[in-house]
C-alpha cells in the first residue's frame, strides 16, 4: 500500500466509506429490500404509494392526448378572452364571434339560436361567458370526433 | 417518440417495483454525502425533506413531462436515476453552501401540496440551526463510531473486506477502480466485495433495529 497517503480520521473513513457504498448500486430484490428498510421504509407499502402516486399523475398527464385536448381548449379560451380585452372594439369582436359560433351551430345542432336573439342587450361577461361555451361544445365535438 | 407513445410506455411500466428500485438508489447515492441523511429518521435527507419527496418528484415529472424522456435515447429506470442524482447532488451542494439556490423556485406547477422545492426552502433555513447545535454534532460523533463498528463487524474475518478498509483507511480513494488499483484485483472483484460488505452491513443494521424495538 502507498505510503504517500496519510491515514483518515474516523469521521474520513466512514464518508469515504459511504462514497464506496454509494458507487455501487443495489441490484437484487434483496439488495434493493435491505436497503430500503436501513432507510427506515417497509417496501411494499412503499411501493403502494408510489403506484397511487404514478396512477395520479398518468390520470393528469399533458402527455395523454385526452388531456392534452383539455388543456389546449383551455388555452384556446385564454387565448380568446385576452384577445377581446385588447381588441380596440372589444364588444363588435364577441359580437361577431359569437354570431358565427351561433350560425355554425343552428344548422347543425339545431341549436336554439331565437334565445340569443337579444346579443346587444347582453353584458361583455354572458358574451365571453357564451362563446366559451360554444367554444368547448366545439372542442367536444372534436374530441368525439377523434374518438370515432 | 410522440408524446402519446411515450405516455403508453410509462403508462405500462411497473411503478411498483421501479419506485422501490429508486428509493434504494436515491437512499445508497445519498450516502455519498456528509451534509445528508444522518438523522434521527432515517427516512430523511435533510429535515423536511425525505427520501419518499425525491422519488415521487421524478415520477410526478415524468407524467408531466416537466423532465422530458425520450425513451429512443434512454431507458426509464436509467433516466429516472439520472434525474434523482442530479436532486440529490444540488441538495447537497445547496445545504453545504447553506445558501439559497436556483433549486428554490416557488412550486406553482407540482402536484403535491407541499412541493419539493418548497421543502427543500425550508431545510436550507434550518440547516445553520443542525450545524451548530453541540448536542447534535455530539450524537453525530456517537453516530460516526457506531457506523464504523458496523462496518468493521460486517467486515470482519474475510481479509478481501478488510483490505479494502485498510486501503481506504491508509487514504486511498474510496471509488472501485483506485481500489482495484491499490489492491492489485479486478474493477469487477471489487464491486462484488463491495456490494457483499453492503449486504453485511444492511442485515446487521435491520438486525440492530429489531432488537431495539424488541
Amino acid at each position: 500500500m502507498s505510503d504517500q497517503k496519510s491515514d483518515r480520521t474516523g469521521k474520513e473513513l466512514l464518508e469515504a466509506l459511504n462514497h464506496l457504498f454509494s458507487e455501487v448500486d443495489p441490484q437484487t430484490s434483496e439488495e434493493i429490500a435491505a436497503v430500503i428498510k436501513v432507510g427506515g421504509y417497509d417496501p411494499d407499502a412503499f411501493a403502494m404509494r408510489m403506484k397511487a402516486v404514478a396512477e395520479q399523475a398518468m390520470s393528469n398527464s399533458p402527455l395523454n392526448w385526452r388531456n392534452k385536448a383539455r388543456i389546449e381548449l383551455e388555452q384556446e379560451r385564454k387565448r380568446l378572452k385576452a384577445h377581446a380585452v385588447r381588441h380596440d372594439g372589444g364588444r363588435d369582436f364577441l359580437l361577431k364571434r359569437v354570431k358565427t359560433l351561433l350560425e355554425k351551430y343552428s344548422g347543425v345542432t339545431g341549436f336554439a339560436y331565437a334565445h340569443h336573439r337579444n346579443l346587444d342587450k347582453a353584458s361583455d361577461d354572458d358574451l365571453l361567458s357564451l362563446i366559451e361555451e360554444l367554444e368547448h361544445l366545439s372542442g367536444l365535438e372534436k374530441l368525439e370526433d377523434d374518438e370515432n | 417518440m410522440t408524446d402519446e407513445k411515450t405516455f403508453r410506455l410509462l403508462e405500462g411500466a411497473d411503478w411498483g417495483g421501479i419506485s422501490k428500485e429508486l428509493l434504494a438508489f436515491v437512499i445508497n447515492w445519498a450516502r455519498k454525502y456528509p451534509t445528508l441523511g444522518h438523522g434521527e429518521d432515517p427516512r430523511f435527507l435533510v429535515l423536511g425533506v425525505s427520501y419518499e419527496d425525491v422519488v415521487q418528484e421524478v415520477i410526478v415529472k415524468a407524467f408531466s413531462g416537466e423532465r422530458n424522456w425520450d425513451p429512443d435515447t434512454v431507458d426509464l429506470v436509467p433516466w429516472l436515476k439520472m434525474h434523482i442524482k442530479s436532486i440529490v447532488d444540488a441538495l447537497a451542494r445547496s445545504i453545504a453552501a447553506n445558501q439559497e439556490t436556483d433549486l428554490v423556485t416557488r412550486d406553482e406547477e407540482s402536484d403535491f401540496e407541499l412541493g419539493l422545492e418548497y421543502k427543500i426552502s425550508m431545510a436550507h433555513q434550518h440547516s445553520g440551526e443542525q450545524l451548530n447545535n453541540p448536542e447534535d454534532l455530539l450524537l453525530k460523533k456517537e453516530y460516526i463510531e457506531q457506523e464504523l463498528q458496523l462496518i468493521y463487524e460486517a467486515a470482519r474475518d474475510d481479509e478481501e473486506l478488510e483490505l479494502i478498509i485498510l486501503a481506504i483507511q491508509c487514504g486511498c480513494e474510496s471509488e472501485p477502480r483506485f481500489l482495484a488499483e491499490e489492491l492489485n484485483v479486478p474493477v469487477k472483484d471489487i464491486y462484488q466485495q463491495v456490494r457483499r460488505l453492503q449486504r453485511r452491513v444492511n442485515v446487521l443494521k435491520v438486525k440492530n433495529e429489531r432488537s431495539k424495538v424488541r
